[in-house]
């Protein structure tokens, strides 16, 4: 009992040592964030094109290509990146492929309102992701100006895509919570994984 | 002059052991002069701030000084090792190397603290300083040798370039470097040694002209360890002048390597054939 006590208070004090470290001192990992974007942008690319294979024909087919050229750009972007800062590309690139397809795909094929829904959960997250990544960025005392800018003009561009897609009647689509808060959750596990591997 | 001063700290001392002495009052008071209290309540913030602002830059400092002790005790280490390394083909990759080195420059008794290792820790420092060698010099001559028209080519003679020069830099510790590679099998020592191996292998595949960004990244690189760890190892048991046999095994390997990859991606462009082909069946 007296032992349980004291682990308790000690785990407290842990907690505490946390929560009040000035924020300042936080180290910000560049190499880990260019990482997690570029599978980001992968795995972005590779829900368009499911979406694209299965809706090229449909009235919706143009605005899907639209934003898919759009993301090809950001992708070739984060590729120029991780080569001037030397970072290791995630380790799980052709699983956040596969997954990306098969979610753009099977969206897609529930008709094109659900893929619109799809991709309103999807850039939700990226542009909280990308609005944390900003934050951290500025909190460090030499800022990284160049990245900066280009984590801001991506955000703004995927919260145009999250825009296009609700005014695609997005949220018409049938069971539209459960099917975006499961795409949201999945999405922010990638992230989570594709920090560190 | 002494009694005033004895008054004031006792005033003062009360007023910190009883905060809350006179709030009565002060609320009395407070009644009648709302501002007052709002002002009183902004300064007290005031310096709650303040002396959080303190307490953190005096955290900052204490870091900082921990990290000046800290970087002195590694430039520490990096002398006592930098001159052990002269006494490696007297005493082999041991504790007995190191303590002579430190002997020999005047530091002595500290050594088993210093170095948790013993002969692990000066063959990992060996690595590392000759991969840095090696990055300076791949450096160089990635800026100024111009590029061939075939990069292919220009990669394979890099990498051959590479591997060669950083098997030369083993070349004096030969006798003595089958003992380091026993070393470096210890489990302390094997997280180390691995992400030195890796690391010499990405700045190899990076100054040769690699920018790969997807899993090709991974296979080139753990292809490109193992060549060197295999040639490594092949080196320890050549006989012949110069290691001629080491440079043609090596060769060997490269091309080995060089057709495998070629054949890998010939059935990349298989499958994207078989793609297309797919795509256009399910489009009619």
């Amino acid at each position: 009992m007296k032992h349980n006590f004291k682990s308790i208070k000690s785990n407290f004090n842990l907690i505490r040592q946390f929560h009040f470290e000035p924020r300042s001192s936080y180290p910000v990992n560049i190499k880990s964030m260019i990482r997690v974007n570029l599978a980001g942008e992968a795995g972005a690319n590779k829900i368009y094109a499911g979406q694209m294979a299965v809706l090229s024909n449909s009235s919706y087919g143009s605005k899907i290509k639209e934003m898919w050229e759009q993301e090809k750009h950001h992708k070739a972007k984060f590729e120029e990146l991780i080569n001037t800062y030397r970072v290791r590309p995630s380790l799980l690139l052709p699983l956040w492929n596969a997954l990306g397809f098969s979610l753009g795909v099977g969206t897609a094929l529930l008709g094109p309102k659900a893929a619109m829904a799809c991709t309103v959960a999807v850039e939700s997250v990226i542009v909280q992701h990308y609005n944390d990544q900003l934050r951290d960025l500025m909190k460090v005392e030499k800022i990284d100006e160049e990245l900066l800018n280009i984590i801001k003009k991506f955000r703004d561009d995927e919260q145009e895509h999250h825009d296009i897609a609700i005014e695609c009647k997005a949220e018409e689509v049938f069971l539209y919570d459960f099917l975006t808060k499961i795409i949201k959750t999945g999405s922010k596990c990638a992230i989570e994984i594709a920090k560190i591997v | 002059m002494i009694l005033i001063k004895k008054k004031k700290f006792i005033t003062d001392t009360t007023a910190k052991i009883m905060p809350f002495r006179g709030y009565g009052i002060h609320l009395y008071y407070c009644k009648y002069n709302e501002n007052n209290m709002k002002s009183k309540i902004s300064e007290n913030l005031k310096t709650e701030w303040n002396s959080f602002e303190t307490n953190t830059s005096a955290s900052k400092e204490q870091n900082d000084k921990q990290n000046n002790d800290k970087e002195y005790e590694n430039n520490i280490k990096k002398k006592i090792l930098e001159v052990s390394l002269n006494f490696v083909i007297e005493h082999g990759w041991s504790k007995a190397a190191i303590t002579a080195g430190a002997h020999s420059i005047g530091y002595s008794g500290i050594i088993s603290e210093l170095f948790p290792l013993g002969g692990s820790d000066l063959v990992l420092y060996f690595y590392s300083v000759c991969n840095e060698r090696l990055r300076d010099y791949l450096k160089e001559k990635a800026e100024n040798e111009p590029h061939d028209t075939d990069k292919q080519k220009y990669a394979k003679l890099f990498i051959y370039d590479a591997v060669e020069k950083r098997l030369r830099m083993i070349e004096p510790y030969i006798d003595k470097w089958s003992q380091a590679l026993a070393t470096l099998t210890l489990s302390k020592a094997v997280p180390t040694a691995l992400s030195n191996l890796l690391i010499l292998a990405d700045d190899i595949c990076y100054f040769s002209g690699d920018r790969s960004v997807d899993f090709d990244w991974y296979v080139r690189r753990i292809a490109l360890a193992g060549i060197y760890k295999v040639t490594e190892l092949y080196m320890l048991q050549d006989k012949s002048p110069d290691y001629e046999q080491t440079w043609s095994f090596l060769k060997k390997q490269l091309d080995d390597a060089a057709a495998v990859y070629s054949c890998i991606q010939k059935s990349e462009q298989a499958s994207q054939l078989t793609k297309e082909i797919s795509i256009a069946t399910f489009k009619t």
